[in-house]
Formats: C-alpha cells, sequence, structure tokens
C-alpha cells in the first residue's frame, strides 16, 4: 500500500495551523474510505501521513453544506454590490480544484511554510473566524485617530487549506447562535494523534448544544464532552488540547473577543477512573445548563465550577464548594457521590 | 495522591465533615459553614470549631429531647484533637476545603443523618 506524507508546518497561530492540518488530511481523503489519514502533532509541525491511492482530484462533497460550517466561517465578509472579487467560498472552491495536485505536492516539501504578511502576492484575507489573534493580533502603531487596523493576509494555498479545515473540523455550539447570546465561539480540538475517519465520527457524534453562559462554560462544556466520547476512542484518537476563538457580537460585524488553548490533562487524569467519568458525567447533565438565560446560583456554580475547571486550584475549588453548598441549601443540586468528589479532590493543585 | 484527597479520607475530617452537613442541613446553622469558609489563621480555627461544636451541642440536645433514646451525631474529642494536629500540620485553608467537601457529600446508605 502506499504511503504519503505531508507536512504543515506550524506559524504559531495555533487555530490556523490546525485547520491547515485537518483541511489538508480532508483534501486527501475526501469523504470516501479508499485512503487512511492520520494526523501526528510532532511540536514544530503536523504530519499529515495517508496509505492508500491518492486521488487526482477534490472531492466535490467537500463544498456541500450538510455537517460542515460553511455558513458561518465567512461571516465577517461584508458582500458588496460593486465587489468583483468572488465569494471567499467561491474562491477557495476555485483554488482548491484548480491548483490541487500542486497544493498537495507543496505540502510533500518540508520547506513550504504560508508567507503571512500585510500584503503577500496573490494572498487572501485571513478572516478572524479562522485564527483571531492572527487576523486581530498584528496591528500597526495607531496615533490620535480610531483605527481598527489592516488585514493580514495569507498565500493562498495555505488559505485554502485553513477554509477547508475551518468548515469540517470548527465546531460552532448550535445552541449558542441564538440572538439573546452575545458572542460566538469556535472550537477546534488539537490532535495529538488522530485517524481522520475517527476524528469525524467523534465530532458527529458529539452534542454541540452547550453552557452558554460565558464563552469560558461553552468551552469547559465541550471539552467535557470531548473527553468523555475519546476515551472509547482512544486507540485512534488523542486531543491534548482545545482551540478556542471567541468574538463578540454587534449590531454590524462580529468583533474579535479573544482566543486560546485550553489543554486536557486534567480531564484526561479525570476520565481514566469510572468515579471520574461518572463526576464528568454529573457535571455535563447537571452543572453545565444549556439555557443562556439559566440565573441564580445555578448560574454561579456553572461560572465557580468553570473556573474550577480551567484552573484545578484550592482556591477555586473554595469558591466552588462555596456555591454548590449554597445550592444544596435551597435544594437546586444535589449531594455529590462521595467517590466522585473524591476523585476530583485528588488532582487539585495545591500551592 | 494529592494533598487534599488525604485529608478528604481521614476519618477525623470525615466525622467534622458529617457534623457540617447535619448543621447546614437539618440545623440550618449556615453561620457555621459561613465561618469555616471564611477562616484562615489557626487562632481563628480554633474559635470556629469551637463556636460551631457549641452550636452542633446545643441542637443535638434538642433532638435527643424531642425524641428519646435516640442519640444525634457529634465528633469525639479525639477527632477534635486530630483535626487540630491536621490544621497545624497542613494549614487551616486546605483542612477546612476538605471539611466543606464531606458536607457536599451524599449521606451513605443505612446512615442516619442526625
Amino acid at each position: 500500500m502506499e504511503t504519503h506524507r505531508f507536512i504543515i508546518n506550524k506559524t504559531s497561530f495555533d487555530m490556523f495551523d490546525v485547520f491547515r492540518a485537518y483541511g489538508l488530511a480532508y483534501l486527501i481523503s475526501g469523504f470516501e474510505k479508499n485512503v487512511v489519514t492520520n494526523i501526528f502533532d510532532n511540536d514544530y509541525a503536523f504530519i499529515i501521513e495517508s496509505h492508500g491511492k491518492l486521488p487526482t482530484k477534490l472531492d466535490p462533497k467537500l463544498f456541500e453544506e450538510t455537517g460542515s460550517s460553511w455558513s458561518v466561517i465567512f461571516r465577517t465578509f461584508k458582500a458588496r454590490k460593486d465587489l468583483k472579487a468572488p465569494h471567499p467560498r467561491k474562491d477557495a472552491e476555485n483554488v482548491v480544484t484548480q491548483e490541487y495536485n500542486h497544493l498537495l505536492d507543496l505540502h510533500k516539501k518540508s520547506d513550504f511554510i504560508p508567507q503571512i504578511g500585510k500584503k503577500v502576492k496573490d494572498g487572501r484575507t485571513l478572516y478572524q473566524t479562522m485564527d483571531v489573534s492572527a487576523a486581530k493580533g498584528y496591528r500597526e502603531e495607531k496615533r490620535d485617530v480610531y483605527h481598527e487596523g489592516s488585514q493580514i493576509e495569507v498565500d493562498k494555498y495555505s488559505w485554502a487549506t485553513a477554509v477547508i479545515g475551518a468548515a469540517w473540523s470548527s465546531v460552532w455550539p448550535q445552541n449558542l447562535m441564538r440572538k439573546d447570546v452575545a458572542f460566538l465561539i469556535c472550537l477546534v480540538p488539537n490532535p495529538k494523534r488522530a485517524l481522520l475517519i475517527s476524528h469525524r465520527d467523534v465530532q458527529n457524534r458529539l452534542d454541540k448544544r452547550l453552557c452558554g453562559i460565558s464563552a469560558n462554560t461553552a468551552l469547559i462544556h465541550y471539552a467535557l464532552k470531548l473527553v468523555q466520547l475519546v476515551r472509547e476512542k482512544s486507540d485512534e484518537v488523542e486531543y491534548d488540547s482545545i482551540i478556542f476563538n471567541v468574538m463578540q457580537k454587534t449590531g454590524q460585524q462580529p468583533k474579535p473577543g479573544g482566543g486560546g488553548k485550553y489543554g486536557l490533562d486534567f480531564l484526561e487524569k479525570l476520565a481514566r477512573t469510572n468515579a471520574g467519568l461518572y463526576a464528568l458525567e454529573n457535571i455535563d447533565r447537571h452543572l453545565l445548563p444549556t439555557n443562556p438565560r439559566v440565573k441564580g446560583i445555578q448560574q454561579d456554580v456553572a461560572l465557580a465550577l468553570t473556573d474550577f475547571l480551567l484552573r484545578p486550584n484550592l482556591e477555586n475549588l473554595r469558591t466552588f464548594e462555596s456555591f454548590y453548598i449554597r445550592g444544596q441549601i435551597t435544594k437546586k443540586l444535589y449531594p455529590w457521590e462521595k467517590g466522585q468528589l473524591e476523585e476530583i479532590l485528588n488532582h487539585v493543585e495545591i500551592a | 495522591m494529592s494533598k487534599l484527597h488525604e485529608l478528604f479520607s481521614n476519618p477525623a475530617v470525615e466525622s467534622f465533615g458529617k457534623a457540617l452537613q447535619i448543621a447546614v442541613g437539618i440545623n440550618d446553622d449556615y453561620a457555621s459553614l459561613v465561618e469555616f469558609d471564611y477562616v484562615e489563621k489557626e487562632e481563628e480555627f480554633v474559635a470556629t470549631l469551637k463556636k460551631f461544636l457549641r452550636r452542633l451541642d446545643a441542637n443535638a440536645r434538642r433532638y435527643e429531647r424531642e425524641h428519646p433514646g435516640k442519640y444525634a451525631f457529634k465528633p469525639n474529642e479525639k477527632d477534635l484533637d486530630e483535626i487540630i494536629r491536621l490544621a497545624q500540620e497542613n494549614g487551616v485553608r486546605l483542612v477546612c476545603a476538605a471539611i466543606i467537601s464531606h458536607a457536599l457529600v451524599r449521606s451513605e446508605k443505612g446512615e442516619k443523618v442526625q
């Protein structure tokens, strides 16, 4: 069986890099099952390894709407009547269709590094939905007047690859698309080692209704769900962190709200024991409500618990306990099973 | 195993945790909860324990008077000595976190809450 290795050199824009990795894997394997594709994170680069005969043209299903995030990844694109350039989705389709083989060949070379800058020859705008820190973090000096800064561009091959990755691997929680939720969040797990078909399976099975009290609660909720699902497929998929992008909704285009990387160590340690896994299930089902309008003690507990899961230290545990016991007193929360709480306490960091 | 987990498994902490669970859940003694929540120094911890045990004792006597033949749960002297020693050794905040954690836990099957 033929084996091919492709390289996605990292740029330090985490989300952009991971989208390129997933994007290239999708470009290679499409949705047919003829090519077995694996993604490995090698610190300095993602390695995409494929087994089987490489296709000579693109799988057109990659541009289908069903099951993808095509409808949201160009949310910040403003269509104007006088605009001559095609819609970025069409543009991406043109690039990967017309230069499919060239694009794959480029990524076989270990020295292919994306060109990123204010002006790149034949470059394309890097949308903030693909990496807030990349798109909006690099700005020129500003003086006196308000100025939002200029867009950043990347070469068309890296851009189109990232677009495919964003369309098929980014997670946009369904219940947070409501008008009364003030933010938009995009999540993607960083593949330490992932068989693409298993990654897709995990993503399809994952319940995408998340706790929308804040962007952090949504992130933690997603992480909990992911860790539980991955446990069943640990031979084929391993994620080490979740990369997230937050945007603030405004009357016009969404504005950047921050982004980062959340390591999954703590949750994975919990998921290794049955008691820990039940604790995660319990938190998932009862302590992180999916209704963003929830108020009172449930909201306080969800926020305190999120802080604790983000940074499992004594200070955050005490805050969480303090709120939780008040929830118990008012009969809004159930007591913990001893073994589950014990397992959580086992991993609290003591300064 | 973390220090907090070790403390959580200590019988004296378990005993005080169960007493706090009764105090909060049955006796509505929220003052003790707040005090355990905010106490930081050893001297304050001793004073908190003193007040907590006094309130618990008063409620226990009332319960025993109203339910002749039944006994209310109270930590014993050995538990008290041990909890003071643990606080001196590990710090008040850690011990209090372990006690409060017990108060969050469901009573075990067949265990009488009062």
